[in-house]
């Protein structure tokens, strides 16, 4: 077998990035706010109430090829080789050049974005966005441990919306929901923002254009750090959709693998790929809300004709079935 | 300067990631190992649904609640409640000893066994803790381990996959080629009930011939020195029972108050671990012995004659004043290991020498190897599946975290990063 990659590697890899562009993805500014191209935003807004992407939606694209760029790695001692024995930078670079991002998945996240922050509008809930300087919640760097690079971002982050005068923030992913509401507080001295994810606050409607039935997961953190799993529904239901549970769901739910995706990208795999045979249990189509269980289970749904798992099945974020025409 | 500083990440580069990455290619060749992913994941499967079964019910919650309550107790006043049940067992005319760590224990029970020349074991992960099988076969005893799980781990020179079920890796294909092997019978890999047969004579033959049975415990209670142990198989009461000395193997944090707290133990330990009733619970407190003739104590009557009482720490103290001290509250009833998503495909390879997956990885830091355990953390979800079932509230996922957070930081000063 070749060579696994090391924790040195990845972590300079995404310290570097948020060094240089404020996200572990290395996703450019320019590109992050893409999707409110079209929204009058106007910023003199004297909304205090902002929407907050977290930027997770629009870095999957790239993630995705990163992982997939570490998984040949792994695979093939040659490549593996070049990235272990680079500096710090030099891998970054590299990494960056091999990797660009997936057109089709970057559309296709910036639709979701513009699709909450419609809903939202729908719903009667005026916001602004911070645009080009949306910080990041630094949530990875905790999830792998780096806690006090985490609280380095944080405070940075706060001190940002505290500039800004945002009162309240709605979020768009259970990632960086939880990052706000959850250890915001609890890391730094004072953080005062209201911090509501759109399952709690948007009023969907009857939207007859989706046909189907969907196998619902429930992304980890949404039912079991938020416990929003019975918003997810009633959500669901106000979209008039009808949903199946897999054998495990709820606060049971089993997870997509993403979080290991770049220290492990194999066993990521393997997981995804396990989650995706059970959701095919129940039906072709499924339902996530999250942008990481997105990725690494439509990834593999869509890789059977890649020789990757058999599970044949079609992988929708929830903010995809809504109806904002 | 900046040579020096290049010089210092070389050199941590090589030896921290060096372990790193040797835990990273141990799991990673566990992922192409379908015949293990088989066997895990069936049984994880139906533990799904018995768990879910017990959890419906409201009096398996209210006991879970229980548990958890007296086990915080305890773990705070874990030395305390140590010198109490070590004079209650005395008391009761049972020697009892504290082993300091692993050493500490293999001695003394290699004291206790010197003259014997069979042992029969039942499943005790304490004793898999000390290698005790295979240090008394090194002494050139006769070992046989008495629960059909570990005895097919025994065969097949492997460690246990999982508290409960060791050789839940194992599914019945692999399970007929080995018996069929040992026992030169061919088996079909569905005659499941051959196998039991087999397997059953051939320990109780042993079981009768032994010199000492070793068990382990599953709960201590300190006001009345008992022991007690849940099992489904009845080789336990069999393994402490018929030989002449009874030797039980246990650790410092299984000691409760009284000896309700310790039967309410043992039955959550057995519906977490997926059974809606245990078959057997066994209480021993002295040696057996008869009165009926005229009130004079005579032992033994039909069960052990002699019993001994090894309890070991090995870093358990330690670990009672650290960050990994609600670790202690464990029952190990494996349920956090049969929920976890990472588990289903790496298995066993997930962990140490003996403990694997989830809660495992925090066993492994206190009683093996602190680097092992903060190199495997990085293969942890943060799903959090596990803090969803630990009967007593553990939130094994944040120590898992805790693990983890030792490895970054260490990686992150001495390469300035951060
Ligand atoms: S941590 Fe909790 S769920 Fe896991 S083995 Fe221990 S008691 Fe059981």
């Amino acid at each position: 077998m070749a060579e696994p990659i090391s924790r040195v590697q990845l972590f300079r890899v995404m310290v570097d990035n948020q060094e240089k562009f404020g996200n572990p993805m290395g996703i450019s500014s320019k590109r992050m706010v893409e999707w409110a191209d079209d929204i009058p935003f106007t910023s003199s807004s004297s909304s205090s109430t902002y929407i907050y992407t977290g930027g997770l939606y629009q870095m999957m694209p790239k993630a995705e090829r990163f992982v997939e760029l570490m998984k040949r790695a792994e695979e093939s001692s040659g490549l593996s080789f070049a990235l272990r024995f680079l500096g710090g930078s030099a891998a970054s670079t590299l990494a960056s050049k091999l990797i660009g991002v997936d057109h089709d998945k970057f559309e296709r996240s910036k639709a979701i974005i513009r699709n909450a922050s419609r809903l939202l509008r729908k719903s009667g809930i005026e916001h602004s966005y911070l645009g080009r300087d949306e910080p990041y919640t630094g949530i990875l760097f905790y999830e792998l441990g780096m806690e006090e690079y985490f609280i380095d971002v944080a405070r940075k982050a706060a001190k940002l919306f505290r500039e800004k005068g945002v009162k309240k923030l709605i979020t768009i992913d259970p990632h960086s929901t939880y990052a706000l509401r959850e250890l915001y507080p609890d890391f730094l001295d004072s953080f005062d923002v209201e911090v509501l994810h759109y399952l709690e606050v948007a009023k969907p409607s009857r939207n007859d254009t989706w046909k189907g039935k969907a196998t619902v997961h429930d992304p980890c953190i949404l039912s079991r750090r938020l416990k929003l799993s019975s918003n997810y529904r009633e959500f669901l239901e106000a979209l008039g959709i009808e949903y199946t549970e897999p054998a495990r769901s709820g606060r049971m739910t089993f997870c997509c693998g993403g979080p290991i995706e770049s220290i492990a990208p194999a066993v990521s795999t393997k997981i995804s790929e396990l989650r995706c045979s059970q959701l095919a249990e129940k039906g072709d189509k499924a339902v996530v809300a999250c942008p990481i269980c997105l990725s690494n289970l439509g990834r593999c749904g869509y890789s059977r004709d890649r020789g990757g798992s058999n599970a044949r099945i079609e992988v929708f974020d929830a903010l995809e079935l809504v109806h904002v025409g | 300067m900046q040579e020096l500083k290049s010089l210092t990440h070389w050199s941590w580069f090589m030896l921290d990631d060096e372990y790193f990455l040797e835990v990273k290619r141990r799991v990673y060749s566990a992922l192409d190992d379908s015949i293990m992913q088989k066997g895990v994941q069936r049984g994880m499967a139906s533990f799904l649904s018995n768990l879910t079964e017990n959890l419906g019910h409201e009096h398996v919650l209210q006991l879970a609640g229980e548990v958890k309550e007296f086990k915080r107790h305890s773990i705070s006043n874990m030395a305390e409640l140590l010198k109490q049940a070590v004079d209650s067992i005395q008391r009761n005319g049972v020697a009892a000893y504290i082993a300091k760590d692993k050493d500490d224990a293999k001695s003394i029970i290699k004291k206790l066994t010197d003259d014997d020349r069979i042992i029969v074991k039942s499943k005790s992960m304490v004793a898999e803790e000390i290698g005790l099988r295979n240090y008394l076969i090194s002494l050139g005893k006769e070992v046989w381990e008495t629960d059909l799980g570990e005895f097919i781990i025994q065969l097949r020179g492997d460690k246990p996959a999982q508290m409960v079920a060791p050789s839940l890796h194992v599914p019945r294909e692999e399970v007929a080629r080995l018996l069929s092997d040992f026992f030169k019978v061919d088996f079909g890999k569905d005659d499941l009930k051959g196998m039991v047969d087999a397997v059953r004579n051939f320990l109780r033959e042993k079981i009768a011939k032994a010199d000492t049975g070793i068990t382990g415990a599953n709960a201590i209670s300190a006001r009345e020195g008992a022991l007690l142990t849940v099992e489904n198989e009845g080789n336990i009461r069999l393994t402490m029972t018929l030989p002449k000395k009874h030797i039980v193997l246990s650790s410092i944090e299984k000691i409760v108050p009284t000896t309700t707290d310790a039967l309410k133990v043992c039955l959550a330990q057995s519906y977490y671990a997926g059974y809606t009733k245990p078959t057997y619970i066994s209480l021993t407190s002295t040696p057996s012995g008869t009165g009926d003739i005229e009130k004079v104590m005579v032992r033994p009557a039909q069960g052990s004659r002699e019993m001994h009482v090894v309890l070991l720490d090995n870093g358990r103290s330690l670990a009672s004043s650290s960050e990994f001290s609600d670790m202690l509250r464990c029952i190990k009833c494996g349920a956090c290991q049969m929920v976890c998503p990472s588990y289903a495909v790496m298995g066993p390879s997930w962990g140490g020498k003996v403990y694997t997956a989830a809660i495992g990885l925090v066993w492994t830091a206190i009683t093996e190897s602190i680097d092992e355990a903060e190199s495997l953390s990085y293969f942890c979800l943060s799903c959090d599946a596990c803090n969803e079932v630990c009967p007593v509230g553990i939130d094994v996922s944040g120590l898992i975290k805790t693990l983890r957070k030792k490895g970054s930081s260490n990686l992150m000063n001495a390469e300035g990063l951060g």
